[in-house]
């Protein structure tokens, strides 16, 4: 890796609380959006889930193909969307947000998510200045004004009405049930006018700037799958209607449901990407003494940690732990050594003198308990029944039950495929099973 | 934070909370500049208080210290942090600070009639304000129960992923408070000053606090002295009793005429009462002997009371055993006994203590199917009541309700329900919403529409009956378990196994811990826990627990009573079915 690395520049020798301070804040468990923290932290990971990104909508013969994108919680989605949407603005006129940045709660429907595309796209062409023609942004924002029953007159003494009244159409759409209510009426029977002016406002933009619309709308697959029913299955066409690309993401829950992955899959034209948890060890190997993780998967994430903790505040083999019982899942191998990081800092509150302090196998092992402790506090017995049959088998008795899938998300189990699916046990809740006489 | 509070947190910072505590501190210290989650986790606000005092103490000055509480109406931590932000320029200017997050206990559960309960729109929020929440570059320490902290990994599992630390504190145990029991007794005597100071020594002897003493006296008439004490309960009950014990066996062998026999009567009614109260919390194997002794005791009473003559005081006597043999099965002598109090109520014109055992009359004739003679019994209760002779509303209300439960196992519906909601009208008229007698009410319609198979209907009104209490009387209230329990079996009957499953565990810790783990009512709630499991076909995980509640019922109530005998039927049952199970 050739960016800069914050962590190795601090000298831990020195200071080892600083540089534990600076290792634990370097674990960030958020996604890395900002340029600053993709520059320092970002390593190449999901080459794959890019490439066919990429592949997907440079492979658009109308320009208008929306694509599909599901992943495991906490394996890395944001973050790749993040970069990739920076990767592609040079080709295309990018709008990456997240959807919980324009709607506060869980009413998310398909007639918000597609005002906050049209929202989002006038905010963007405000910030880049493309040149609009006047009158033609006035009728847009005339439009605006009136379906959220702004007053124009307000704001003409501010300045640079336009991105005013973006800014506040985006606040209200976020805070005020009231507006979003309002949307909806407004839209619910004539939701093409909507999108009529979605697409008028892309060929604008796309005019003026010479670039294909691509917009990426992340952390739908946060929804509840009620809600996700709700946009992904009974009202897809209408959000799939606008005229450009446009990628998403969902819950992989959704599509576990056939209905549901059925009409996702017919609708987005079977571009559906899935993010895959990267595969340590091949299915069962890692219950084999004496395993040889994949390396490829395994250097990725060594690469991960050795951005955030300097090398003289860990020892090889602790690193080497902490990406095993990660389960090869991103932000798990960062809340393990955010985990050794913590007791760390404790060992120095405890004892300042000490001054060769490393992450290694006493703290590992005391991180571990410590997560499996919290992991344990949650389960119940009957849980432990399917984790049970989960780790024999690779697959649960039925994948679709509630208990199976809260386990999926709880982390507890994980998934991992190549040309099949399978799942396992967390290594850390396996010890769990052995315990409980599994 | 006083020397003492320090103090006192010092000693409770021991090994696990020491070890959380160190945990935040050093994650609060390491998150300059940073949006960190911490979440911490204690079910006691007193200890959180003293935690949350020592660790701002801790940052002070380097990093300041900031507190919000949420808002019930508007449980927006994003928008609570806003706010704070907005009116604070130490922190728009990027000052390094700790933001610490209180009020989540106080979150309903319950719906309550809205289409969300409080709780769950504040997870509804937490699963969407993450990425608003990037915006406030420091650490936020969320301060959440158990309870909350489950839920919070279900319901807002997406905010949940991004903490960056969870700190479990542990608050040991208060030293117990004795609980007290208030007695009241009356005793009826020649010579009231010789009694009187003959008790009052006795009593303040044996640590029993006297916390009214009245005196009555009519011309021509014996003296009545009426008596409010305060008994220690559990095991510092034993001790009084046993001193109460050789106390009433020196005051058998003294040949003091009615003087002493006078005082008898009074320790004899103190004793049979404690033992009575006793039976609330004791022990399963202890239930029939102290029971047994109760009986004993007011027996005596009411025998010494017969020979002295000393009717005026008697009902109450009367009453207790009464109720004693009635919760035995003895019907008829229960029955002899009210009706001998209440023939004493009428003659002395106590209407409001006749009202009283007019309804356990008819409650003995509702328990044995009686119930047209139950009906008229209440009617006569009633009457009383719409004549003016006595004003008690709160009675009157009760009564109406125990007609309607009457009707209602007459299966006279309609009646029932019009009924049911007279007793709760008045109720909400005079006690407003929030009263435990509403609850009541609440919970009976709850009862009668789900029979009636209204179940949306019997599922609000379960949930209005918990909200109340809950209110009340915290998570930890007996009556709190019927309620829960009840909502279980509606739950239940529609095929939602998480969700009774989930209201029965509740139920059974609630009366594991109010009742020990031994009560009858805990068996009940091991067999209905049990049910669950095995309509779930879950049969390994129900057959130890019906096992559980058959022992419990077995030692406390005896192998013949009824409910005994429906456990072992359901242990027969089960036994049968997985004997099937295995033979396929």
């Amino acid at each position: 890796m050739s960016s800069p690395n914050p962590a190795s520049n601090q000298p831990a020798s020195k200071d080892l609380l600083a540089s534990f301070r600076q290792a634990y804040k370097n674990l960030e468990i958020l996604p890395l959006l900002k340029q600053e923290d993709l520059d320092n932290f970002r390593v190449n990971y999901g080459t794959e889930a890019l490439e066919k990104l990429e592949q997907q909508v440079e492979d658009s013969p109308s320009g208008n193909s929306k694509i599909v994108f599901a992943g495991h919680r906490g394996c890395g989605k944001s973050t790749l969307l993040a970069a990739f949407s920076r990767q592609m603005r040079d080709r295309y006129f990018v709008v990456f947000f997240s959807i919980s940045d324009m709607i506060e709660m869980s009413d998310v429907n398909h007639i918000n998510i597609l005002f906050a595309i049209a929202v989002r796209l006038m905010q963007e062409a405000e910030i880049r200045k493309v040149t609009i023609k006047e009158s033609v942004k006035n009728s847009f924002y005339e439009w605006f004004a009136t379906r959220t029953q702004i007053k124009t007159q307000d704001l003409v003494t501010e300045g640079s009405i336009g991105f005013k009244l973006f800014e506040l159409i985006a606040g209200k759409l976020k805070a005020e049930s009231k507006t979003r209510d309002e949307i909806k009426q407004e839209f619910s029977r004539n939701i093409s006018e909507l999108v009529g002016k979605i697409n008028e406002i892309a060929a604008i933009i796309q005019n003026a700037i010479g670039l294909e619309i691509l917009v990426v709308i992340d952390d739908l697959d946060k929804l509840d799958l009620t809600v996700a029913r709700e946009v992904y299955h009974n009202n897809i066409k209408a959000l799939f209607q606008p005229n450009f690309r446009i990628i998403l993401t969902v819950p992989i829950a959704a599509l576990r449901e056939v209905n549901l992955a059925a009409s996702i899959e017919t609708e987005a034209n079977n571009r559906v990407i899935q993010m895959p948890v990267s595969k340590l060890f091949h299915k069962g190997e890692r219950r084999q003494p004496d395993a040889t993780p994949l390396s490829e998967a395994f250097i990725t994430l060594k690469d991960v940690l050795s951005h955030r903790i300097p090398s003289q505040l860990i020892e090889q083999n602790a690193t080497e732990q902490i990406i095993l019982y990660s389960g090869g899942v991103l932000r798990e191998v960062i809340r393990i050594a955010n985990e050794c990081c913590r007791i760390c800092l404790i060992l120095v509150r405890r004892n300042p003198q000490n001054t060769d302090l490393k992450i290694n196998d006493a703290v590992i092992k005391e991180a571990f308990d410590n997560l499996r402790i919290d992991f344990d506090s949650r389960l119940g017995k009957a849980d432990y029944v399917t984790l049970e049959t989960t780790y024999k088998d690779f697959r649960p008795e039925d994948p679709s039950g509630q208990r199976f899938l809260d386990l999926l998300h709880g982390l507890y189990i994980l998934e991992y495929r190549n040309s099949q699916l399978w799942y396992d046990v967390h290594p850390i809740v396996t010890e769990l099973i052995t315990k409980n006489g599994g | 934070m006083t020397d003492r509070t320090n103090a006192k947190l010092t000693e409770e910072l021991v090994s696990d909370n020491l070890d959380s505590y160190d945990g935040l501190i050093v994650s609060i210290e390491a998150s300059e500049d940073r949006l960190s989650l911490l979440i911490a986790v204690c079910d006691d606000t007193n200890f959180r208080d003293r935690i949350i005092d020592r660790y701002e103490l801790e940052l002070e000055p380097a990093i300041k210290s900031y507190r919000i509480k949420l808002d019930r109406g508007e449980p927006s931590l994003r928008a609570a942090l806003a706010r704070l932000i907005a009116s604070e320029a130490y922190l728009q200017n990027g000052g390094q600070a700790v933001i610490t997050v209180t009020g989540t206990e106080e979150f309903y559960f319950l719906k309550l009639g809205e289409e969300r309960s409080e709780q769950e729109i504040f997870f509804g929020y937490l699963q969407w304000t993450r990425e608003g929440l990037r915006q406030f570059p420091y650490p936020i320490v969320l301060w959440v129960n158990n309870q909350l902290k489950n839920s919070i990994i279900r319901k807002a599992p997406d905010f949940w992923s991004w903490r960056k630390g969870v700190f479990l504190f542990t608050a040991t145990p208060e030293k117990i408070v004795p609980l007290t029991y208030p007695i009241d007794i009356r005793v009826e005597t020649i010579d009231r000053v010789g009694v009187l100071r003959d008790i009052l020594t006795r009593l303040s002897d044996n640590k029993v606090n006297v916390r009214r003493v009245s005196v009555q006296t009519k011309k021509g008439h014996a003296a009545i002295i009426d008596l409010s004490i305060d008994v220690n309960v559990k095991d510092l009950i034993d001790v009084n009793v046993k001193d109460l014990q050789e106390i009433i066996s020196q005051a058998e062998n003294i040949e003091g005429g009615n003087k002493s026999k006078n005082s008898l009567v009074v320790l004899y009614e103190m004793v049979g009462q404690i033992y009575k109260e006793q039976l609330k919390t004791c022990e399963a194997k202890e239930y029939q002997p102290k029971q047994d002794q109760a009986i004993a005791y007011f027996q005596k009473a009411i025998a010494l009371r017969r020979e002295l003559n000393l009717r005026n005081g008697l009902d109450p006597v009367l009453a207790n055993l009464g109720s004693l043999y009635e919760a035995q099965g003895e019907y008829e002598q229960a029955k002899q006994l009210y009706s001998e109090a209440l023939d004493i109520l009428q003659e002395q014109g106590n209407y409001a203590d006749a009202i009283a055992r007019l309804n356990d009359l008819a409650g003995i004739h509702h328990a044995q199917g009686h119930y047209d003679k139950a009906i008229e019994l209440y009617n006569q209760a009633l009457e009383i009541y719409e004549d003016g002779k006595d004003t008690d509303i709160a009675t009157y209300a009760s009564t109406i309700n125990l007609l309607a439960g009457t009707y209602h196992a007459q299966e006279k519906f309609v009646e029932a329900e019009e009924l049911y909601f007279k007793a709760l009208q008045i109720r909400l008229k005079e006690f407003g919403e929030e009263h435990p007698d509403v609850a009541v009410s609440k919970n009976n319609l709850g009862l009668l529409y789900a029979e009636l198979g209204r179940i949306g209907e019997a599922k609000s009104s379960y949930e209005e009956a918990l909200y109340i209490q809950t209110k009340l009387f915290g998570d930890t209230n007996l009556d709190v378990a019927t309620t829960l329990n009840n909502l279980a079996l509606v739950n239940y009957a529609q095929g939602l196994f998480s969700q009774a499953e989930e209201s029965l565990e509740a139920t059974l810790k609630i009366r594991q811990k109010l009742l020990g783990k031994n009560h009858p009512d805990v068996a009940g709630s091991l067999n209905n826990l049990a049910g669950i499991y095995k309509a779930q076909g879950r049969f390994a995980e129900a057959k130890p627990l019906y096992e559980e509640a058959l022992k419990i019922a077995v030692i406390s109530l005896g192998e013949d009573n009824p409910v005994t005998q429906r456990f072992r039927e359901n242990i027969d049952k089960l036994t049968e079915q997985l004997s099937l199970n295995t033979k396929h």
